[in-house]
């Protein structure tokens, strides 16, 4: 969540205000590899750019309560000159460039965060996020950019962060499952028969190959575990089949495919795939069934009746 | 030799019978749909043929013939003298059944500013919330058929009462043109269904700007696909992110969280998404759906009073304003896009010119 925090404040058209990127600050880069004048390499999670004042703001994002010293202490050593070619960065204009440091955690955590930055002697600014509020504390170490994206200190939220980023190669099984199931309906809608696990991995995640082997290793093996599982609840639909050696880049076969029936076979089909008991209101008369109108003369229209014609013919 | 001008003959030829157009939508997000070969599924291959003109093909229905005008792109518009109840219901079959084609989904907005400084002579409003909203509610539905010139005042007085204003949802809307460029009486239905007496040539113009109109919302929508690039070549050294979720904000409340997830994602009509729904400690719904009119993935979390639409790359903008389109007549025909320029494409309150 606070990485989908820190991204909505900064994407206008939303519910919740883009205070960020009313402050001038927009997104240019996401896990920036960059390496410090002392030595070693920091990744950057998020680098947002406010372009008129040439300032760099680099976040760190934790979801958990700790932070890495040593991390931390080379973050403070970042050149800003380093970042912009890291990450590819167009300057419209010349000018100082400044560069700035935060963090960015939940709300349960920003106790021990703060903690943990006091201890190292760093004074960044940190963002705190829970649902409803995105706060910033540690004021005193924030540049009047930032500062000027929190009137008051906190952004009160209208709806919870936006879900820009829905998954990543850590997520659990469960959620894996979760993006699967309708991946593979998606395919029985386009008449597929079987997918690839490197395929369905290639199509969640973008970037799926360039990453590290054990990264895709990783997403790989959490997608075949997923495709296990559904095959496991519904083997009238899908069969998953290994590879030889046990490795993770089998194929699930679709056996089941809703698109072979007429209209209203395949509604059905596809509902039976949802296997959610969808409760129903109780009524005592469904306007679709019985409209009393129309049984007096009237021809009722409606979008679901396949003989309507709609014609309105101009008198 | 067939050539647009002989189109424009054959349409104007008996002006007893009036004209009809429909348009479609013809997306392929991969571009390699071969447009002759959709055309030979909905038609037959043998009654289908090229004219002179590159964007204008013909085919032959019932002892009569449909012109098929691409010069607008992805939007089609299929002229004819077969009357819709002949004509529809055959492309009706063909559309519902394949991926790349749907209709154009009107919104309410763009029938209710049809055309600039034009009095509707008959105007079809139809709201069916009874999926949506409980029996309890002052307009689970409302359908008005409305004829003469006070039926846009009418309309505007039901709006300007709170219990009513979200179930007036234009549906389909008639109006009566006299201008320099010709002579029109135009009858349009919300999913791009047209049907007219008069000036052939001004009645194709009129099909034209209300496709850009609709084309400019579109095309709106898919500016704000989320988008990841990577930085660079060779082993990944970060990425780049664009795009934005595509906000809505209703005018009312959603009084059933549960009701209204069973009834959108029921993967049925007129909403065809399928998902398994999520309602959250939070009482958000999200869902990972699938769009079944395009076989597309579309990621929604809604919430009491608004709903996110997550595009993905490859993504249709139709599929978002169908969506839109169709709450309009389901739940709420006052929503807005959070987004001013969507809601400004949406909204028409200056509504285009055609060219003369």
């Amino acid at each position: 969540m606070p990485l989908n925090a820190l991204l909505n404040l900064c994407v206008t058209g939303d519910v919740n205000p883009p205070t960020l990127a009313q402050a001038g600050f927009r997104v240019v880069g996401m896990e920036i590899g960059v390496v410090c004048a002392s030595g070693g390499k920091v990744t950057i999670d998020v680098v947002l750019m406010n372009e008129e004042a040439g300032h760099l703001l680099l976040c760190e994002v934790k979801s958990g309560n700790n932070i890495e010293d040593e991390q931390a202490l080379r973050y403070g050593q970042i050149d800003a000159r380093s970042v912009v070619v890291a990450a590819a960065i167009t300057l419209p204009q010349k000018g100082n460039l400044t560069v700035e440091v935060v963090y960015v955690c939940l709300s349960e955590g920003e106790e021990r965060i703060t903690q943990g930055l006091n201890a190292i002697e760093v004074d960044y600014p940190l963002i705190s996020v829970d649902a409803l509020r995105i706060k910033l504390l540690r004021t005193a170490a924030a540049s009047t950019h930032l500062r000027s994206a929190f009137p008051g200190d906190c952004v009160d939220l209208i709806a919870p962060p936006a879900a820009l980023i829905d998954i990543d190669h850590d997520s659990s099984i469960s959620d894996f499952v979760k993006k699967t199931r309708p991946y593979l309906v998606r395919a029985a809608a386009r008449r597929i028969e079987e997918v690839s696990v490197p395929r369905i991995c290639e199509d969640l995640f973008p970037f799926y190959r360039r990453y590290q082997p054990s990264v895709r290793n990783q997403i790989a093996k959490r997608v075949q575990a997923a495709l296990k599982q559904l095959a496991q609840e519904d083997p009238d639909t899908y069969r998953y089949e290994s590879v030889p050696d046990g490795g993770p880049e089998g194929v699930v076969r679709l056996l089941r495919k809703p698109e072979e029936f007429d209209n209203r076979g395949r509604t059905a089909a596809y509902q039976s795939l949802a296997r959610v008991s969808r409760r129903r209101r109780a009524k005592p008369v469904d306007p679709n069934q019985l409209d009393l109108l129309a049984e007096l003369g009237e021809k009722a229209e409606t979008d679901e009746d396949p003989e309507a014609t709609g014609e309105a013919e101009p008198s | 030799m067939t050539s647009r001008a002989n189109m424009i003959d054959r349409l104007s030829c008996d002006a007893s019978s009036p004209t009809r157009t429909i348009v479609l939508e013809a997306h392929d997000p991969s571009n390699d749909a071969d447009s002759g070969a959709v055309l030979a599924e909905i038609f037959g291959s043998v009654n289908v043929v090229d004219t002179d003109d590159a964007y204008l093909k013909r085919a032959f229905v019932d002892n009569s013939e449909v012109w098929i005008d691409q010069l607008q792109g992805r939007f089609w518009s299929l002229h004819t003298k077969l009357a819709m109840s002949k004509i529809y219901p055959l492309l009706r079959e063909k559309v519902e059944a394949k991926r790349e084609l749907d209709w154009l989904w009107l919104p309410s907005n763009h029938l209710e500013h049809l055309w600039p400084k034009s009095n509707s002579s008959r105007v079809r409003t139809k709201f069916q919330g009874h999926d949506f909203l409980p029996p309890s509610d002052p307009a689970q539905d409302l359908s008005i058929n409305l004829s003469g010139s006070g039926a846009e005042r009418l309309l505007d007085y039901i709006s300007r009462d709170e219990r009513y204003r979200s179930a007036v949802s234009f549906d389909s809307v008639q109006v009566s043109l006299n201008e320099n460029s010709g002579r029109l009486v135009e009858a349009v239905h919300r999913m791009g269904r047209f049907v007219v007496n008069g000036d052939i040539e001004y009645h194709l113009q009129f099909v034209n700007v209300v496709v850009e109109r609709y084309r400019n919302l579109v095309n709106l929508c898919e500016r704000s696909t989320l988008s990841w690039d990577a930085i660079g070549q060779g082993d990944f050294a970060g990425m780049t992110f664009s795009g934005r979720p595509i906000a809505l904000r209703f005018s009312r409340e959603i009084p059933d969280m549960e009701q209204f997830a069973a009834s959108i994602f029921a993967a049925r009509q007129p909403f065809r998404l399928w998902a398994i729904p999520e309602i959250g400690a939070d009482g958000v719904i999200r869902a990972d759906a699938v769009d079944l009119h395009v076989g597309q993935s579309v990621r929604l979390e809604i919430g009491r009073q608004w709903m996110r639409i997550y595009l993905e790359p490859g993504g249709c903008g139709n599929a978002v304003v169908r969506l839109v389109s169709n709450l309009q007549h389901r739940f709420d025909g006052k929503l807005e896009f959070v987004d001013p320029s969507l809601q400004a494409a949406l909204d028409l309150r200056k509504p285009a010119v055609v060219a003369t």
